[in-house]
């Protein structure tokens, strides 16, 4: 099958990539093994974790994906992944200028560029907008720690009560205790029965506290289950997100899935990219694990890291599965023995030229791009960055193939 | 990662995302999902085969778990593989009756007129969900007045004066249930100038009777099968079939579920969409479209096997060539029916939760009618919603010239 542009890879990265192409008249297919890492996200978004992100990331390392596209376009790329997000029906709060702080699903205050709608946020990691806080949880719910969000709470000032709630469905989920989860439960409060009932929860059982916090699980289809919520209760409600999956994850996911197919854009689902034909220094055709051949003029590459696939490693080695492109991987150990401090491993990935086109063997390939968590020189988790990266370095692989 | 077991559950992280798009999770708060049942529950049946729960029983089959996953893990697989060696379950008059479909098919296009009238008759249909379990609801695919393989068989010599040959397995819905479909794909074939021809000796694929528990009569005839597309394929025959479940069967259950080396004709094994979809981009074949044909707006609905195959577009690229068709492709979602499956009266319920979005859907898309690869769908959605539902190819043979 023929396209102009074949993406490897279905998470935030090529998504953002796809939309991007497609938008801009180019017919472009997503192949995607499984779902991606934004599954297992906030559903927030970071760009680098200091004060000032921008001022940070001109003082980065060259080899620094950042580096590679200049401060001043990191910024309009930022700005354009905000819109597309936007364009995807995600809206966010934030801005690139000084970043916020949003709540973790341990209680801590973490940096943050673009959070969701309806979070818990805060200007800075010292105070929060309110001074009382009812914690309303599902009743045998795991993913949710009630004690240390109440805990962090009120080390920053915040008086908190504790509530849990049940309904008849999340009940007989409790029959199968290890699988009464984050989704399980959203998809319960997409019921309109169980929208009026926790309604009725909300307000009669969580006293007069300012806000009521709730883990990040209302509406799993739905969009304006909080909205009903805060409107027929009359309380202020906040979510927390949960350990993963993440429901707010899912969603943003699927509403960039969707607008990237309503754009005219093809995802081959579930099947991964094994083998690939090349003719003089340009990709022809890629091959999937499926028998599917797709040929483009140009192919990115934006599978992720060790999750996704996008990498692999033994113990003396990491590589790039399908096309043997060029990776930088740490010089000594892989990881240091304190499991929080930065690993080194995580900084390994596809060696490109200032254009994202990876090497191979110190050449580029001419129609091969890479984006994303697949790249080297930056840690996603230590930085903070690794939805800023993905986002920005998908933008500047599509404005080259737009450019072209 | 290097693969210590028989399957692959070792590469599963726990991540939960199977669990969240698997459509009965979803819909049944007795399920516990594919993880629980999969790759969770085998680690436990490893030890000890008591820890097999009866509850993936509730399984449909479908295999979404396997295309959601991000680690490569047969979830679905494991599943299956567990009910055959463990499950206390033994299948009862009802499944024999369900699974047999070409024993049952062969005797029912006898009389089928009769047969048809009498599966109508809503006393009947409770009867049967009395004496059988199958729910009183589902209404029966009407069975056809002689087969497609004795339609076939009068076409022998016309069909032998092409110089290109195929191999079709039509399946036994097409023998008994819609020898048109069967037709349609000898037209576009022969437009294509390609001959179409039988396996030396057709059996159901087996699925019906893999997921009802029959497994030793499933291998004997998957072993025929293989041995009937051999001699095919070492006629330089390609063996395609209209069904996407069929295919799916051929060429990945066999070896999955029940051990079956199949690799050295599984290339050869084609979906007749992407066979036909593949002939006319390679640049040397054509089909001549009628331009008077009317205008008509098609939705497309994604069966579960051809996600798992990963070949939908195949389907939907087909229909998008034909000029007066204007194509919707609808959020690829399971139907609910999974083969028979929906048939059971314990399964009704959770069958039609499963499919309501996908109703809804059809529905509000405004279509003239739905298309589809798969007939158990087919069944389901013409139940379940106002639309006919045609397979690919019989759409596009009525708008061939």
């Amino acid at each position: 099958m023929r396209f102009d542009t074949v993406i490897i890879g279905g998470g935030l990265s090529a998504l953002v990539c796809g939309i991007e192409l497609a938008r801009n008249g180019k017919r472009v297919a997503v192949v995607a093994k499984g779902h991606s890492s934004l599954h297992f996200s906030s559903g927030s978004f970071g760009l680098y974790n200091a004060e000032h992100p921008l001022k940070a990331i001109a003082e980065l390392a060259p080899t620094h994906p950042y580096s590679k596209i200049g401060v001043e376009r990191v910024e309009a790329l930022a700005a354009k992944a905000t819109e597309i997000l936007n364009v995807a029906g995600v809206s966010t709060n934030g801005t690139i200028e000084a970043n916020h702080y949003i709540m973790t699903p341990t209680g801590a205050l973490r940096p943050c560029w673009l959070s969701l709608e309806g979070t818990v946020t805060a200007a800075s990691d010292k105070s929060l907008d309110f001074k009382s806080a009812a914690i309303l949880y599902p009743e045998g719910f795991l993913d949710f720690y009630t004690q240390f969000v109440s805990d962090e709470l009120q080390g920053l000032g915040v008086n908190t009560s504790l509530h849990s709630f049940a309904l008849p469905e999340l009940s007989i989920r409790r029959n199968n205790p290890t699988e009464m989860r984050s989704v399980a439960v959203a998809r319960a409060l997409d019921k309109e029965e169980n929208i009026l009932a926790l309604a009725n929860i909300i307000s009669h059982k969580t006293g007069d506290a300012e806000v009521v916090i709730m883990p990040s699980v209302l509406g799993f289809v739905k969009s304006d289950v909080q909205s009903r919520l805060e409107k027929i209760s009359g309380k202020r409600i906040l979510t927390v997100p949960t350990l993963p999956p993440s429901v707010e994850g899912i969603k943003v996911e699927r509403a960039l899935r969707t607008t990237f197919e309503r754009m005219g854009g093809v995802i081959f689902n579930g099947q991964t990219v094994v083998s690939y034909a090349k003719e003089e220094n340009v990709v022809a055709t890629v091959t999937t694990d499926k028998y599917v051949t797709l040929t483009a003029e140009e192919f990115v590459l934006s599978a992720g890291s060790f999750i996704g696939g996008g990498l692999e490693s033994d113990r003396n080695s990491i590589v790039e599965p399908v096309f043997g492109v060029d990776v930088a991987a740490p010089q000594g150990e892989f990881t240091t023995r304190d499991i929080f401090e930065p690993q080194p491993f995580m900084s390994a990935g596809v060696v490109t030229d200032n254009s994202f086109k990876a090497l191979c063997g110190g050449t580029p390939i001419d129609n091969l791009y890479a984006c994303g968590a697949i790249l080297s020189g930056f840690n996603g988790v230590k930085e903070g960055c690794g939805a800023g990266v993905a986002m920005v370095t998908a933008l500047e692989v599509a404005e080259n193939i737009l450019n072209k | 990662m290097k693969q210590y077991s028989e399957n692959n559950f070792e590469q599963c992280t726990k991540c939960t995302v199977c669990t969240t798009y698997c459509p009965v999770a979803a819909v049944n708060p007795l399920y516990p999902g594919p993880k629980h049942s999969g790759p969770d529950g085998e680690r436990l049946r490893l030890k000890s085969p008591q820890f097999f729960d009866e509850s993936l029983n509730m399984c449909l089959n479908c295999k979404r778990c396997e295309v959601a996953c991000p680690s490569d893990v047969r979830i679905g697989d494991i599943i299956q593989s567990a009910r055959i060696k463990y499950s206390a379950k033994k299948p009862g008059l009802r499944e024999f009756t369900l699974a047999n479909t070409d024993l049952v098919g062969s005797v029912a296009t006898l009389a089928a007129p009769v047969v048809n009238a009498t599966l109508g008759l809503k006393p009947v249909r409770h009867i049967v969900e009395g004496v059988m379990n199958i729910d009183h609801r589902r209404i029966f695919p009407k069975y056809a007045f002689g087969t497609f393989e004795g339609w076939m068989r009068k076409q022998r010599k016309a069909q032998a004066k092409f110089a290109k040959q195929v191999a079709y397995f039509h399946g036994c819905y097409v023998n008994y249930n819609n020898p048109p479909l069967g037709q349609a794909f000898v037209k576009v074939l022969n437009a294509l100038g390609y001959g179409v021809q039988l396996l030396e000796n057709e059996k159901c694929c087996g699925v019906a009777l893999i997921s009802n528990g029959f497994i030793n009569k499933a291998t004997k005839q998957a072993k025929s099968n293989l041995e009937s597309i051999r001699k095919a394929t070492s006629k330089g025959l390609d063996v395609v079939a209209t069904s996407s479940t069929c295919t799916f069967t051929l060429r990945d259950e066999y070896e999955h579920l029940l051990g079956l080396e199949n690799g050295d004709v599984r290339d050869n094994i084609d979906l007749a969409c992407r066979y036909i979809y593949n002939l006319l981009s390679d640049g040397n074949n054509t089909l001549k479209f009628n331009p008077e044909a009317p205008r008509i707006k098609v939705a497309y609905h994604s069966p579960c096997h051809l996600e798992r195959l990963g070949w939908t577009h195949y389907s939907i690229e087909l229909l998008k060539l034909i000029p007066n068709v204007e194509l919707v492709k609808l959020d690829s979602q399971c139907c609910g029916i999974a083969g028979t499956y929906g048939f059971k009266k314990e399964n009704y319920a959770t069958s039609q939760a499963i499919g309501e979005s996908l109703f809804t859907a059809i529905e509000a898309s405004g279509c003239d009618l739905v298309a589809t690869d798969c007939e158990t769908c087919k069944w389901q959605i013409e139940m379940s919603t106002t639309k006919k539902v045609l397979h690919p190819i019989e759409i596009l043979a009525s708008f061939l010239l």
